[in-house]
């Protein structure tokens, strides 16, 4: 029959497509200088200043929480929402719509922005010279302590991961001198690492006219550096693999920023040197350029944040979605039938959706008197997995009917 | 093609059977087209744009150039040109009109008699100069004398090679105006061995900034840049705007289109400064943590002889007293207070100055005055303040024997070497010197045998010439540029040609290498690349090795590699040394956006390791010039050290000189030339009327009292010679002083004046005591009708 | 507005003062771009020298208290303009578009319109246009030559505009904004200058123009000039559009 060969070719062809689209989805590394771009040319830098420079009107998006991954940004995007469409409004501003590719950027560079150490505060480094008691071994151009090196020969280094670098790999050589000089390992907090080295950069002054960086890391290499440092020897990632003797990383929530990262390791580190002596594995030492791989890898972990569907519903249900959202196949409502999305389910397009649809949805709601609901960031987890069961993408033949109507 | 009745007929009967035939041909179109308008020539082609480095002044900003059918049509600036993005300023706008300056030199000439030239070869030229440079640097050494006004970049690298392969002769540069205040600040934040250093104000993040005398927008640092800075303070995407206060005696472009301009009595900018520096320390407004910390003389001291000196505190607190300096600089102590509240209010703030023009460098003593207030509010390298950054530009490879050359920018050595009877003088692009030269000093370089002028069109320079070659326009050559004048970031640019260099013009770095080949031995050993090219790729291989900076890029992609570098990332451009240079060849350039340090420098490489405001390196140098055996108070000689201000220059005879001469630098003329372009000259006045002449600027009330009118030939006499001029008298102006443009009518080509003095003639040079640089800021003048 | 209509843009410019530097690159470039002739010392010594775009320079009070300002003004491109109602041949008028145009080879010379216009914007070609030696070959194709005896002025770079719109034309879209820009506003080395459709609401020259500190020349005097100044800004230290 010419219909059903012809309906089975539409199958294929439509499947063929939609594997395509998704694949090139996956295949697609989202960019953080377009999103950089895209961050500018929609207006956000009007209003969110990132690392310390655009408007003032909301929050500095490179130093607020909720930019601390995807799923807490969309949340907290979403539960901000009509305040911000207020502003924007009385701004006489124009309300952004965004694409898929142009989302995603966004999203790429915030977490990019999110991740960066700002400028120490050189002053407070040197109360923390002190304090932490480094300058009895160490001298900067000659003042200080001769027990350990002159750390004029590190200050060229621009970034603090290479700082900690540099510190980690003597680690083993500090304790040894710290025990026989009875002085307690120095532990540092959030951003006295950075503060300390700002403060050696600045005294080491005019001889470092070199500045060392590092290139961008890379987390897949990261991800390779995790086992062939022996890493994964102690620390599993998920249920996967992995040792036990650590706290596994997929499940500690993480500073988002490379320096504090890095002291977070550093804290650690006599704990770990015991333990690796322990276990018989060499004390790992690094390259600074490795050691931001690893970080960058174990940035990224904390991205995957499986969500709950069973508590997706409930929650779905406790925020009144249900009353204009349908969720059965055939159900009709005052909003979209949500079985029916044509895109997947992630942060990154929830918060478009809410960009380019939100207004809209606000409007209606308000007529109805519904307040908007706000969302934690579990919450906001559960829902997306609920929403992802529900869908019918499991039953080809309506799929088929909804391709061929819509375009 | 004339075009006459008969043969306007025959074309366009011609055209117009053609049409009723079906056979018209473009050629026949073309013809027609020729016959009715000649000036069209060429029949338009393609549209292309290409990019270059604009060389109208040593500054050199990227411009892309509008081509049509291979013809340049139109100047602007290049985005992708970090110092400029896509401005240029008036000069560069007029590129076209010098390249195709209808005074182009177009082939070598050499004198012929009293007025005539002759035009030769190539060949036969650099033989000459050949054998005249031959001749002398195996008779005597040092007789030959160079002076490059082409400003930094390799050819200049390539002269002075080349002059010292042929006799250990030294190139002489034209200052730029910055040496006295770049001294001054490597006397007090200190100067680090075996670097060459430069100093430069990272002024597009300035968020007050205090300019003592600097003529701004007419010309400081490299225009295109001051001026899109300008901008950037007011632009309104901004949150703050930066507040700027002029201090000068005369209203130029600059002060009127400042905050505020403060009328400060001439020779008196030092003075200003030290009151504001008496507001800063008498209400605590200065950043007392850098100074405890990281200046040094600030208290009084004692030294290890056990003398104890005054500091700085104590200087300004009792000779600085607001009244004094009030009754000295003619500025109002309210002002000064509020002016100096405003400077402390917040960070980012900047002084710059004194003057800092090449006719004018200003005296060492006020530039460090001028310091000094930089240094109370701890802008030392600091966001928006001033700093010494390393300066490189493109390096000549290193020949066999590593010769380490030199070039030298002062102007009393220079004269030295003029008055020492020179056997050669080579002026390359170097007719700002003869402004910079007395009369009498001019008249001595005619005395020289051999004289020989490298430059692109006829001008006062050729007039002493025996010899010239002829040089090509930027357009027409490879061109390497690199940071400018007072720009914070290191930047080195390479253009290629455009179109082909005209006539027979030749660039000066492919003529040298040229003179080279034919002069052999060591001085071929010493320059032993074919072309210019091939200079450029071989000094780029150093660059490539940098393990900072990027390639020439949109402001996006700046923004993005500032972004990554805050946070310690950099990602390379390159992977080898060939895509560099594919790379540097295609994007424009190189450049590193991040190497101002924007952290407040902290540690000095000075005797103390501080920040001196008492510089023991000037102390040392004033002993050894024999002040010494100094027979006054320890006060006095405290004095000589710190930043202070000399006495006010006063007229020797105020009965017959009774007003004070400025001379000024205008923008069309940047550089003292360009006097040649028609587009230039007529921007030249802008009160009107005065374009292509000599004028100078008077008061209401002095020319009101001396029967003086617009429009009227004046005579202009200084204690050392007349000239005359066309009176201006502008509303407004500061009454006593009278303003003189360097520059006028040119002096040479089809639009020549002849006989109007030029304004070096009547200036009485004021010696730096210390640096014995000229300035030439009090001559004081009388003016009457002619 | 004469002959205006709603899908019609209607070009203007807005002139920032407070971030014009006065450095006459506007000048320079639009004669570059515009063939305009340049006078010698004679010629300019009479007052002859065409400037399509001038700075005009206005010294203010006595010393010590003297100011300068200045204006770059080109044509104003008025919706009424007074030049086009003196015009005998009609070698002037005004487009659907608003700009104000000048057909050189209509022009009689008879310049009643120099007289009329309030800015004094318009330029009579006293003489035959010379270009010495090689200089033609500097010329800008798109612009004609114009001969002794008309009146020519400031065309807002028309010849761009005609570019922009064949280029879209042919590629089958609309005309981008910032496609077409006259040379001034290209040159303007502090992007003082901005140029756009008045009449778009989003474009950044209706924006600008509804500022509090836009105003326009001789108001008064009804030619609704299109250019728009922005006043000078406050020492205050917050940066006002």
């Amino acid at each position: 029959m010419t219909t059903n060969i012809a309906t089975r070719k539409h199958v294929l062809m439509t499947i063929a497509v939609s594997v395509a689209l998704a694949a090139c989805a996956l295949a697609r590394n989202p960019d953080p200088k377009v999103g950089m771009k895209v961050f500018w040319d929609k207006g956000c830098i009007h209003c969110h200043p990132v690392l310390g420079e655009g408007g003032n009107i909301g929050p500095d998006l490179s130093r607020s929480p909720s930019t601390a991954d995807g799923v807490e940004l969309a949340a907290a995007m979403w539960s901000h929402a009509p305040q911000m469409w207020q502003r924007i409004s009385q701004e006489s501003l124009q309300l952004p719509t965004f694409q898929a590719d142009e989302m995603e950027d966004l999203f790429a560079f915030l977490a990019m922005a999110r991740s960066f150490d700002e400028p120490g505060n050189a002053a407070a480094g040197m109360q923390l010279f002190r304090a932490k008691r480094c300058v009895e071994c160490h001298s900067i151009r000659g003042q200080g302590g001769k027990v350990g090196p002159d750390l004029a020969t590190v200050a060229s280094n621009r970034n603090p991961v290479a700082w900690v670098t540099a510190m980690w790999n003597h680690a083993p050589g500090m304790f040894r001198a710290l025990a026989v000089k009875g002085v307690q390992f120095p532990r540092f907090e959030r951003s006295e690492m950075v503060d300390l080295e700002s403060y050696i950069r600045s005294a080491a002054g005019a001889g470092t006219k070199q500045q060392i960086y590092l290139r961008p890391a890379a987390a897949g290499q990261g991800a390779v550096l995790f086992r062939t440092k022996q890493c994964i020897r102690c620390h599993s990632i998920g249920a996967a693999e992995g040792g036990r003797l650590g706290p596994d990383l997929s499940r500690v929530a993480l500073p988002r920023r490379f320096g504090e990262i890095a002291v977070v390791m550093w804290n650690h580190a006599p704990e770990m040197e015991r333990l690796v002596a322990a276990q018989s594995i060499p004390y790992p030492k690094f390259e600074a350029q490795e050691l931001a791989d690893v970080l960058s890898y174990l940035n990224s972990l904390s991205l995957n944040r499986p969500g709950n569907p069973t508590a997706g519903a409930a929650t779905f249900a406790a925020k009144g979605c249900t009353a204009c959202h349908a969720t059965t196949a055939s159900g009709k409502g005052v909003g979209p039938n949500l079985t029916r999305l044509q895109q997947s389910l992630t942060p990154v397009s929830i918060a478009r959706m809410m960009w380019n649809h939100g207004p809209a949805m606000l409007q209606r709601m308000e007529k109805s008197s519904i307040e908007w609901p706000a969302f934690n960031t579990k919450e906001l987890a559960d829902t997306l997995a609920y929403l992802a069961s529900i869908q019918a993408r499991s039953q080809p033949t309506s799929q088929l009917k909804i391709s061929a109507e819509e375009p | 093609m004339k075009l006459d009745r008969r043969r306007f007929l025959f074309l366009s009967g011609g055209v117009a059977t053609g049409a009723a035939t079906g056979r018209l041909s473009l050629k026949a179109i073309g013809a027609f087209n020729e016959a009715l308008a000649p000036e069209m020539g060429a029949f338009p082609g393609d549209e292309k744009f290409a990019d270059s480095i604009c060389r109208m002044c040593p500054g050199g900003c990227g411009v892309r150039v509008r081509t049509v059918g291979d013809r340049p049509v139109k100047i602007d600036g290049n985005p992708l040109y970090p110092v400029n993005r896509s401005g240029v300023c008036p000069r560069g706008q007029a590129l076209l009109q010098w390249l195709y300056h209808p005074d182009r030199v177009m082939r070598p000439q050499i004198r012929n008699g009293e007025k005539g030239w002759e035009s030769v070869s190539w060949d036969k030229a650099l033989q000459l100069m050949a054998a005249k440079l031959d001749k002398v640097s195996s008779a005597k050494q040092k007789r030959v004398v160079a002076v490059s006004g082409r400003g930094a970049g390799l050819t200049r690298k390539l002269f002075a090679r080349f002059l010292h392969a042929s006799g250990a002769n030294m190139l002489f540069s034209l200052p730029t105006g910055m040496e006295t205040s770049e001294h001054a600040l490597q006397l007090m934040a200190g100067r680090t061995n075996g670097g060459s250093e430069r100093m430069a104000y990272d002024l597009e993040n300035s968020s007050c900034v205090l300019n003592f005398g600097c003529d701004l927008l007419e010309g400081w640092g490299t225009p295109a840049h001051t001026l899109r800075v300008f901008g950037q303070w007011r632009d309104t995407n901004r949150a703050k705007r930066t507040t700027l206060i002029h201090f000068d005696s005369k209203l130029s472009i600059s002060a009127a289109r400042a905050d505020q301009w403060v009328p400060t009595r001439p020779g008196t900018l030092g003075t200003a400064a030290l009151g504001i520096a008496f507001v800063l320390l008498s209400e605590n407004l200065y950043d007392g943590e850098f100074v405890d910390d990281n200046v040094f003389g600030f208290n009084d001291w004692t030294d290890t002889a056990g003398r104890s000196h005054v500091g700085f505190r104590t200087l300004v607190r009792e000779e600085y007293r607001l009244s004094r300096v009030s009754e000295l600089t003619g500025i109002p102590p309210a002002t000064l207070v509020k002016i100096a509240r405003e400077f402390a209010a917040g960070r980012g703030a900047v002084a710059i100055g004194p003057t800092q023009s090449p006719g004018q460098p200003g005296k060492l003593s006020d530039a460090m005055a001028i310091h000094s207030l930089n240094a109370l509010v701890g802008n030392i390298g600091a966001r928006g303040g001033v700093a010494l950054v390393p300066t490189d530009g493109w390096e000549l490879p290193a020949d066999a024997r590593g010769t380490e050359v030199t070039l030298s920018s002062s102007m009393e050595a220079l004269e030295t070497s003029l008055a020492g009877s020179p056997e050669v003088l080579i002026l390359d692009q170097a007719e700002s010197l003869l402004d910079l030269l007395s009369a009498a000093q001019r008249e001595k370089l005619r005395q020289i045998p051999f004289v020989v002028t490298i430059t692109t069109l006829q001008d006062s320079t050729t007039s002493y010439a025996t010899l010239i070659l002829p040089d090509c326009t930027s357009l027409e050559s490879w061109v390497d540029g690199q940071a400018p004048t007072a720009y914070p970031h290191e930047v080195l640019s390479i253009s290629e040609p455009v179109i082909a260099p005209r006539g027979e013009s030749k660039p000066f770095g492919d003529t040298l290498l040229s003179l080279a080949k034919i002069m052999g031995g060591s001085i071929t050993a010493a320059l032993p690349w074919k072309d210019l090219p091939e200079v450029l790729q071989a000094s780029s291989r150093r660059v490539a090795q940098n393990k900072r900076g990027y390639l020439f890029g949109t402001e996006v992609d700046e923004h993005w590699q500032r972004l990554l570098e805050r946070g310690g990332w950099w990602t390379s451009d390159w992977t080898s040394e060939e895509q560099f240079w594919t790379g540097i060849k295609e994007n424009g350039g190189w450049w590193d956006p991040v190497s101002w340090a924007a952290e407040p420098q902290r540690s000095f490489p000075t005797p103390s390791g501080r920040f001196e405001l008492y510089s023991h390196r000037l102390e040392e140098w004033l002993r050894q010039q024999g002040k010494g055996a100094f027979s006054g108070t320890v006060r006095d000689w405290d004095r000589q050290v710190l930043p202070h201000s000399d006495e006010v220059l006063v007229s020797a005879d105020s009965e017959r000189f009774p007003l004070l001469l400025h001379p000024s630098d205008q923008l069309p003329f940047f550089g003292n030339n360009g006097q040649e372009i028609a587009y230039l000259q007529q921007i030249s006045s802008l009160y009107g009327g005065m374009e292509w002449q000599r004028w100078v600027e008077l008061s209401p009330e002095d020319s009101h009292e001396r029967g003086i009118e617009s429009g009227d030939l004046v005579w202009v006499e200084s204690a050392v010679g007349k000239v005359r001029r066309v009176a201006l008298v502008v509303e407004g102006s500061t009454p006593g002083t009278v303003i003189a443009p360097r520059t006028g009518n040119p002096t040479t080509g089809r639009w020549a004046v002849h006989g109007e003095q030029r304004l070096a003639d009547i200036l009485v040079p004021v010696l730096d005591p210390v640096l014995k640089t000229r300035s030439s800021m009090a001559t004081y003048v009388n003016i009457y009708k002619a | 507005m004469k002959g205006a209509r709603l899908d019609m843009p209607r070009w203007g410019m807005v002139i920032d003062l407070d971030k014009c530097t006065a450095c006459q690159a506007c000048v320079v470039a639009c004669q570059v771009e515009n063939n305009v002739a340049f006078m010698g010392p004679s010629e300019a010594q009479r007052g002859r020298a065409i400037f399509w775009m001038k700075l005009a320079a206005f010294p203010e009070g006595k010393f010590p208290e003297s100011k300068v300002r200045f204006m770059p003004m080109p044509c104003m491109h008025c919706d009424d303009p007074p030049c086009a109602k003196v015009c005998p041949v009609d070698a002037t008028n005004i487009t659907p578009d608003g700009i104000v145009r000048q057909i050189f080879s209509r022009c009689i010379g008879c310049r009643y319109c120099t007289t009329a216009c309030p800015y004094t914007r318009r330029y009579f070609n006293w003489y035959k246009p010379e270009w010495p030696g090689e200089s033609s070959m500097a010329l800008n194709p798109d612009v004609s030559v114009r001969p002794k005896g008309v009146v020519e002025k400031c065309t807002l770079c028309h010849h761009r505009l005609q570019n922009a719109r064949e280029k879209a034309i042919s590629e089958k879209r609309p005309l981008a904004p910032g496609e077409y820009i006259p040379a001034c506003v290209e040159s303007c080395p502090p992007k003082a200058m901005y140029f756009g459709d008045l009449d778009d609401p989003n474009s950044e020259v209706a924006q600008l123009s509804r500022s509090s500190r836009a105003f326009r020349l001789l108001e008064e005097l009804g030619t609704k000039p299109k250019v728009i100044y922005l006043r000078e800004g406050e020492r205050s230290g917050v940066n006002r559009s």
